[in-house]
């Protein structure tokens, strides 16, 4: 056993709380380690004289007589108040009462849906600009495939201090977006140009 | 009543239950308090507190420990409600912040014994933390395990406090009282 584990232990040992096997471990590094016999000494030393001094400082004081007596008063003054009728609603008032409470979150929550939905089907070819570039009808952005890449692009910059030139490599990340026709009856790859600006 | 009766007569706000609680724990639960606020007439106010909220929210007591050690937990909180009220925090070079206890305004002759003995003034110096640990292992004699459950902290925690603790009670204590078991006088030192 280490120092380092005996030292760990070592409340447990004082205070009997280990293993019959460990306390056999415990004793055995004791036997052998003067430094953790002594830290063995000075902690039942501590235990044995601050436990005294805690009983002799505090042993002697009691209640006071009169302890129960105010501390029944005191119950008696934060008692909860009994056999007062609390008055209730009418089950008609409770039910109105409760609908009532969400009737105008609801009212506008349908509001808005309807909102929505007759928005699109009074103007159906409304634009959809989900991807960045030129809006596009809905029946144009079925025919069409939307493609979206970021790669990194170095930038070297060049600076002068005293007599050496200094590059700095620094990184931009570019992110292209495109818009591709869907070609779904010819074989083969189709090239493309990027017409994204750097 | 036994302990199991007495819960359940506290359970059903039974005033007798509250009077068996007062009678069978009522002056530890009065010490502990004055080791950890360091005022008698403070810790008489503590301990009241303590059996009105354990009246109160007896429906709360599940059975899982004793009766004492859920009283000495409700106290425990009090005592630092009540220190985060009426103390204040000392910063200074020491890595932990210290509480320092207020002057005692009016200490009666009964309560001037205790409360300028060399033992509490030196317990009222350290931070509270460390002065539950202290309290918990040598008066209450709980052990690690159980320390760690009732504070809520890890055992490593528990013993960190504790060596901290002692090492600044062995600072602030006389000589003469020797924690460490090193050479000193024999002689019985009142405390």
């Amino acid at each position: 056993m280490s120092c380092q584990n005996f030292q760990e232990n070592l409340p447990e040992l004082i205070e009997g709380s280990l293993t019959p096997d460990q306390v056999v471990a415990m004793n055995g590094h004791v036997a052998e380690c003067s430094a953790c016999r002594q830290r063995l000494q000075a902690e039942q030393a501590v235990a044995h004289t601050l436990s005294r001094a805690f009983r002799q400082q505090v042993n002697p004081l009691t209640l006071p007589a009169d302890f129960s007596k105010r501390l029944f008063a005191a119950l008696q003054e934060t008692a909860p108040v009994k056999n007062v009728p609390v008055k209730t609603a009418p089950l008609w008032e409770t039910l109105v009462g409760g609908w009532m409470r969400y009737f105008w979150p609801t009212a506008l929550a349908v509001c808005l849906v309807i909102g929505f939905l007759g928005f699109h089907f009074i103007f159906p070819g409304a634009p959809l600009a989900h991807d960045g570039l030129a809006p596009v009808t809905v029946a144009q952005a079925e025919q069409q495939v939307s493609i979206q890449c970021d790669f990194r692009l170095p930038t070297l910059t060049f600076h002068r201090v005293g007599n050496q030139v200094i590059d700095t490599v620094s990184y931009e990340t570019v992110v292209a977006s495109e818009r591709l026709p869907r070609d779904e009856g010819k074989a083969g790859p189709q090239k493309q140009t990027w017409k994204t600006p750097l | 009543m036994d302990e199991n009766q007495v819960a359940a007569a506290l359970r059903g706000q039974d005033p007798a239950a509250l009077q068996e609680l007062v009678a069978n724990y009522g002056d530890r639960l009065l010490r502990s308090a004055c080791l950890l606020c360091g005022d008698p007439t403070e810790a008489q106010d503590l301990v009241q507190e303590t059996f009105l909220q354990a009246f109160r929210s007896a429906s709360r007591f599940q059975g899982r420990s004793g009766l004492y050690t859920w009283l000495h937990g409700i106290l425990l909180n009090l005592t630092r409600r009540h220190h985060r009220k009426h103390h204040r925090l000392v910063y200074d070079d020491e890595p932990l912040q210290q509480e320092v206890a207020p002057e005692v305004e009016r200490p009666s002759a009964l309560d001037w014994d205790f409360t300028s003995s060399a033992l509490t003034v030196a317990l009222r110096q350290l931070s509270e933390p460390h002065r539950e640990v202290l309290v918990l292992r040598y008066f209450e004699n709980l052990k690690i395990q159980e320390m760690a459950a009732q504070l809520e902290v890890s055992t490593g925690t528990i013993k960190s406090r504790l060596h901290y603790a002692i090492v600044e009670m062995q600072k602030r204590l006389p000589a003469e009282m020797n924690l460490f078991g090193t050479a000193g006088t024999n002689k019985e030192e009142s405390i």
